[in-house]
């Protein structure tokens, strides 16, 4: 009686896992999927009303003999789904997600507004958070065919650029397509993305592209870039220069701390960024004596402050009067102090307060000495 | 008499018993139901809102201190007659058969959602039964010792996401206070359901081995699950800011993702892995809640057999009446409304026919 009745048992439990196995999804070997490494985002408006998405994706080949090289499968359809199903048309693998290291807008796209696309990512819990965005002008397909060497995929090397852009330009690290999602949406903050180039060259970033909600507002050519990404990010690295003639300049690694006061007077926004400049002179030929004398170190920091001060104003005023546009996140700041959810344009307010800029240099290493 | 005292329970799995049957999977989706009224304030909410366990642990205090050995089921009958307590407590076992479905179906959700995306829900569900039935047939016994093991994820979870402080900024949960108090008050009310089921301390305060320790560890239950639910939204709050929290469904998970590690990707799989354990036990628990209440109306009630009928009829109304997200918010609202009414109104004329009859051990006459 008691062996009838674990056989019964084994009986249903074997029934029950077979019933369980059925239907489930086949894991498929790598080499049948489509291994993205980098997706691109481009609308093609015609004469008409109408608008095709053309979504490509670069994709790894995997070859045995070692050297793995890309390919790219479009979709182009009239909405961001349906391109899934055009692009299976033209692909011999199955369409995966979640591997992809880049994300590039098309100026097009970006023209257009990237919350169609944003949102396709959004929803699906496979897509990689951690992969870079930019934006690039002209056909995104010409920046995927471009062969880089010793790269499986121009992606990968494009991602790396985004990845490290934050060096030695002032650039910050929220390129993520999470920090888009944060930032698209957020009261008081404004999307800003890096923007790349193609030339016979290869890539390059060129500046920034400023976005007002989902809407691509302008380009930032790369010395606005610098100075806007010093007034917007925190903890930012870069090159400072003061330059006299070919052999006659100076060179500093700078660390800008970026803190900004808010303070509301009678109905009227007033800003106050504190930039907080650390230094090291990495390079010197205008300056004598910097590492010995007081004086001259002073003469120096006075020097830089005033210069970056200058362009930092030079900056405020472009952005107050051309762009009209808070691309350094101060309506964040006022926000945070004056309470949310008020329903006020931002960009608008910002752009009529007062904004003071104040620049603080310390120079902290000078090197092993003077050559 | 040793084999008596290896049933009973200790303080910490009392403890651990009463956290494990609040904090359910919903949990995870806790800052959603605050910021949309308290907004950037709903921490505060959240731990306002532990006014309700509060209140009912006090009252299981004063109860147990009175009737140490007799449930709320045995006083209702005694206090009430035969047919009403019977009724009053078919309707207790209702109102907490009322989280069954609820819980099952959003367990269901997260692991279509973020894992086995390409199972069908009969399947998921089977899983989940033989699961819950299995570890509620054992016994209370085990199902306390699966909620002490099950307290080390909960703190593994809350001290992970304290990497999470990188990633946010504190601008986001300024200005504090500045939604208002009211708004801080109504959005406490929202977080009843995450602190929902308490009132399982009235069906187990007999079991307990030393009844002088019961106060402490029904207080410490208390203080650990608000600590966690305030923790959690204000960490989401403070990782994703309150305008995008409300496009997300499980608003925890999407702020654990900030969190990046080399091999695993993010945080996400590591959270939902030991989140999904944890529904496992709630449902485990509300199964063998459900299984003793109705041991109390007929003795035949608690083989196996009922065990089975009992997961049928779960699986068969979860899938009739919870197919998506949505039919369950509109059904768990009202139900959640009923639950908690009167579970509350239930539990305070209890104790008030007590305090008015001075009935029970130590009481002044």
């Amino acid at each position: 009686m008691q062996l009838n009745k674990n056989y019964i048992y084994l009986i249903c439990g074997a029934a029950l896992f077979a019933y369980l196995r059925i239907g489930q999804g086949k894991v498929e070997n790598v080499e049948e999927v489509d291994i993205a490494s980098g997706i691109g985002y481009g609308i093609r408006k015609e004469a008409t009303s109408n608008a095709n998405y053309v979504i490509p994706i670069n994709s790894i080949i995997y070859s045995e003999l070692g050297k793995n090289t890309s390919t790219i499968h479009t979709g182009i359809a009239i909405t961001t789904g349906k391109t899934r199903a055009n692009r299976q048309l033209k692909n011999d693998k199955e369409f995966f997600v979640g591997t992809e290291k880049v994300y590039i807008f098309e100026d097009s796209i970006s023209n257009f507004g990237i919350k169609g696309v944003v949102d396709i990512l959004f929803k699906n819990p496979s897509v990689n958070e951690d992969g870079y965005c930019t934006v690039c002008i002209g056909d995104v397909k010409n920046y995927f065919d471009y062969e880089v060497e010793g790269y499986d995929s121009p992606s990968d090397y494009i991602a790396g650029m985004i990845k490290n852009s934050s060096g030695y330009n002032f650039f910050g690290k929220e390129y993520t397509i999470r920090d888009v999602y944060l930032m698209i949406e957020s009261e008081g903050r404004n999307l800003v993305l890096p923007y790349i180039e193609l030339s016979e060259k290869g890539f390059k970033i060129n500046g920034a592209a400023l976005f007002k909600k989902d809407k691509l507002i302008t380009f930032l050519r790369i010395e606005d870039t610098r100075v806007m990404n010093m007034l917007r990010e925190n903890k930012s690295t870069g090159i400072l220069t003061i330059q006299k003639s070919p052999d006659q300049f100076i060179n500093m690694s700078a660390k800008v701390k970026r803190k900004v006061k808010c303070v509301k007077e009678v109905g009227k926004y007033k800003f106050e960024i504190d930039l907080n400049i650390n230094g090291d002179i990495i390079s010197n030929k205008l300056y004598k004596d910097l590492p010995s004398k007081v004086s001259i170190k002073k003469e120096f920091e006075n020097d830089i402050e005033k210069r970056t001060k200058a362009a930092c104003e030079d900056f405020l005023q472009k952005m107050k009067n051309d762009y009209k546009l808070d691309c350094l996140e101060l309506g964040r700041v006022a926000v945070a102090k004056y309470g949310r959810g008020t329903g006020v344009d931002w960009n608008e307010i910002v752009c009529n307060s007062d904004i003071k800029v104040n620049v603080k240099v310390n120079v902290d290493k000078v090197g092993r000495g003077v050559y | 008499m040793v084999q008596v005292s290896k049933k009973l329970l200790t303080p910490i799995e009392i403890t651990a018993l009463l956290i494990g049957i609040m904090a359910d999977i919903n949990s995870a989706s806790a800052p959603n139901s605050v910021v949309n009224i308290a907004k950037q304030d709903g921490w505060i909410s959240a731990a306002l809102g532990a006014i309700y366990p509060l209140y009912v642990a006090f009252i299981a205090i004063y109860i147990a201190g009175r009737f140490p050995k007799d449930n709320i089921l045995i006083l209702s009958k005694k206090y009430f007659g035969n047919v009403i307590g019977t009724m009053a407590n078919f309707l207790f076992f209702l109102s907490f058969f009322s989280y069954f479905p609820s819980v099952s179906s959003t367990t269901l959700d997260v692991s279509r959602t973020y894992i086995v995306g390409f199972l069908t829900p009969l399947k998921i569900y089977i899983v989940m039964m033989l699961l819950g039935s299995y570890s509620a047939y054992k016994g209370v016994k085990v199902l306390a010792r699966v909620c002490v093991l099950n307290i080390f994820a909960f703190v593994a979870i809350i001290a992970l996401s304290f990497i999470i402080l990188m990633y946010g900024s504190l601008m986001n949960i300024m200005p504090i206070f500045g939604s208002g108090f009211m708004s801080i008050a109504k959005g406490a009310v929202g977080t009843t359901y995450d602190y929902a089921a308490m009132e399982i301390i009235f069906l187990l305060y007999p079991l307990i081995n030393d009844s002088k320790k019961l106060k402490s560890s029904v207080l410490k239950a208390v203080a650990f699950i608000c600590f966690m639910y305030t923790w959690i939204v204000f960490i989401t709050i403070y990782c994703l800011g309150i305008d995008i929290i409300p496009k997300t469904i499980w608003s925890f998970f999407s702020a654990t993702e900030s969190i990046k590690i080399e091999a695993l990707h993010n945080l996400r799989f590591l959270y939902i892995f030991l989140w999904i354990l944890t529904a496992f036990k709630t449902i485990a628990l509300l199964y063998y809640v459900c299984i003793s209440i109705l041991h109390e109306f007929h003795k035949s009630i608690g083989n196996k057999i009922s065990y089975g009928v009992l997961g049928i009829i779960v699986i068969f109304i979860t899938m009739t009446f919870f197919p998506d997200r949505l039919s369950r918010e509109s059904i768990v609202s009202v139900t959640t409304k009923f639950s908690v009414g009167f579970n509350l109104l239930y539990i305070t004329v209890i104790a008030a026919i007590i305090f008015v009859k001075k009935d029970g051990k130590g009481a002044i006459k």
